[in-house]
C-alpha cells in the first residue's frame, strides 16, 4: 500500500469501518509512513477540535425572554389572557348572573291585592283612595326599579360576552378550572341574555351533586 | 435533557403551555446558536436566526412528527433560514467569502487557551472548516459536534444519506489537503531539519 492509497481508506478508518486484511494493510503502511502518521493524527483532531470546542460565543442573558415575548406577540389574545384574568372575568360573570336571578326570578311582590280581593277599611286607615294611591307608588317604584337593574345587567352582559366567547374556545389552553371548562361550551352558546342562567345552573347543579351524596352518607 | 423529559414537555408544548416551551428553548438554545454562528459567524444575526428558528418551530409544533428526534427538526429550521441569510448576504454583497467571515470576537472567545500549538491547530482547523460549503460545513458541524447520523443529517438538510456521505468525504479531502500542506508537511520538514542536525 502507498500514501495515496492509504489516504483513500482515511475516511472508513475514522469512522470505524475499515476491518480485515484492508485494516491490516492500512496499519502497516502507517507503521513505516511518518506522514501518513501525521496526517491520520490530524484528521482526528479535526474531529476532536470541531466536536469539543467550547469557544462558540455566548448568547445574551435575556434570549429566553426575547424568544418568549416574540412568540406572545404572535399569539392570539385569547390565547394570552392569563388565569387570573380568567378568574376576574369569571367573577364578574358570576356576579352578573346572581343579579340577574335577583331581578328576574325573586321579584318583589307588589302591594297591590288580588283581583277580586277588595282592600279591607279599618278606623285607623280612614281613606281607602289615598291607600290604593300609595300601594300604586309603591308599585311604581319597584317596576323602576326592576328596569333600572335590568337595563344595568344588559349592559353589562354586552360588555362580557364577546369575552366570555373568547374565553370559552380555550378553557383547555389557559389551564382554568374543571368547573369553568365544563361551563365554557354553554357560555359560548348562551347569546341572549335570558339564557345565562340556563348555561350557569346546569354547572352548579352538577356540582351540587357530589357533596349531596357525601351528605346523604353522613345523614344515614 | 432526556427523551422521556423533551417529550413531555413537546406534549405540554402542543397543548399551549408557554413555560414549557420555554424549558425546551433553555435546552436547545446553545447547541443551536453554536450550530447557526459557525454557519453565519456573525454574533448578532446569529442570535436573530436562532430567535426566528424558535417562534418558528413553536408556530409548526403542531405539524412536528415525534419519529424525528426534536433537535433534529430544529437544527432543519435553523439550517435553511441560515442558508437564507447567507444568500441573502451574497446578494448584497455580490460574493460571499466563508473565510473572512470570522470576526475578532474568535480570537476573544479563546479565553481557555492551552498551549501556543494548541491553539494554533485549533485556529487552522476552524479556518480550514469555515472554507467549506455550506452543506459540507453543516455535515462536519452535525456529524462531529452534534454526533448525527448521515440518515439524521440528511433530514436536517433535505438531502439522501448517500449524498450527506458524498458531502462529509469531500469536507475531509478537503481539510486534509488545506491542513496538510500546513500541518504534516511543516511539521515533516521540521522533523527533517531536526534529525540533520542532531546528524
Amino acid at each position: 500500500m502507498n500514501c495515496a492509497e492509504s489516504e483513500q481508506l482515511i475516511d472508513a478508518y475514522l469512522d470505524g469501518e475499515l476491518s480485515g486484511s484492508l485494516r491490516l494493510e492500512f496499519d502497516a503502511h502507517r507503521l513505516r509512513c511518518r506522514r501518513c502518521q501525521l496526517t491520520v493524527a490530524m484528521m482526528e483532531s479535526v474531529g476532536h477540535v470541531v466536536a469539543g470546542d467550547r469557544s462558540t460565543p455566548l448568547l445574551a442573558e435575556d434570549f429566553t425572554d426575547r424568544v418568549m415575548t416574540a412568540i406572545d406577540r404572535r399569539r392570539p389574545l385569547a390565547v394570552r389572557l392569563r388565569p387570573t384574568r380568567v378568574a376576574i372575568v369569571a367573577g364578574a360573570l358570576l356576579q352578573a348572573a346572581a343579579v340577574i336571578y335577583l331581578a328576574v326570578v325573586v321579584q318583589p311582590q307588589p302591594a297591590t291585592p288580588p283581583p277580586g280581593v277588595l282592600p279591607t277599611v279599618t278606623r285607623a286607615d280612614p281613606d281607602p283612595t289615598e291607600r290604593f294611591a300609595r300601594a300604586d307608588q309603591k308599585v311604581e317604584r319597584h317596576e323602576a326599579l326592576h328596569d333600572y337593574i335590568l337595563s344595568r345587567v344588559e349592559a353589562a352582559w354586552a360588555n362580557l360576552t364577546s369575552e366570555s366567547q373568547q374565553l370559552a374556545r380555550y378553557p383547555l389552553d389557559l389551564g382554568v378550572s374543571g368547573r369553568l371548562a365544563r361551563a365554557a361550551p354553554s357560555l359560548e352558546q348562551a347569546g341572549p341574555l335570558g339564557r345565562i342562567l340556563e348555561a350557569l345552573l346546569p354547572v352548579a347543579a352538577e356540582e351540587a351533586e357530589s357533596p349531596t351524596s357525601t351528605d346523604d352518607e353522613h345523614s344515614l | 435533557m432526556s427523551t422521556d423529559e423533551a417529550r413531555r414537555l413537546i406534549a405540554r408544548a402542543k397543548r399551549g403551555h408557554a413555560d414549557a416551551f420555554r424549558a425546551l428553548v433553555e435546552a436547545y438554545q446553545e447547541r443551536l446558536f453554536a450550530f447557526v454562528w459557525r454557519m453565519i459567524r456573525d454574533h448578532h444575526d446569529a442570535e436573530d436566526i436562532c430567535q426566528a428558528v424558535f417562534v418558528k418551530a413553536y408556530e409548526s409544533l403542531p405539524s412536528y412528527s415525534e419519529k424525528y428526534a426534536f433537535s433534529t427538526w430544529l437544527f432543519t429550521i435553523a439550517y435553511r433560514m441560515s442558508i437564507n441569510s447567507l444568500r441573502k448576504k451574497r446578494t448584497l454583497s455580490g460574493s460571499i467569502d466563508f473565510a473572512q467571515l470570522a470576526r475578532p470576537e474568535d480570537d476573544a472567545a479563546q479565553t481557555l487557551a492551552n498551549s501556543e500549538e494548541a491553539r494554533r491547530l485549533r485556529t487552522q482547523i476552524w479556518e480550514a472548516v469555515d472554507e467549506l460549503s455550506p452543506p459540507q460545513k453543516s455535515s462536519v458541524l452535525l456529524f462531529y459536534r452534534e454526533g448525527k447520523s448521515c440518515d439524521q443529517i440528511g433530514q436536517v438538510l433535505g438531502m439522501p444519506a448517500v449524498t450527506v456521505k458524498s458531502h462529509l468525504h469531500r469536507a475531509r479531502e478537503k481539510l486534509r489537503k488545506r491542513l496538510q500542506a500546513e500541518l504534516v508537511d511543516e511539521r515533516m520538514a521540521f522533523e527533517f531539519l531536526s534529525q540533520a542536525h542532531l546528524a
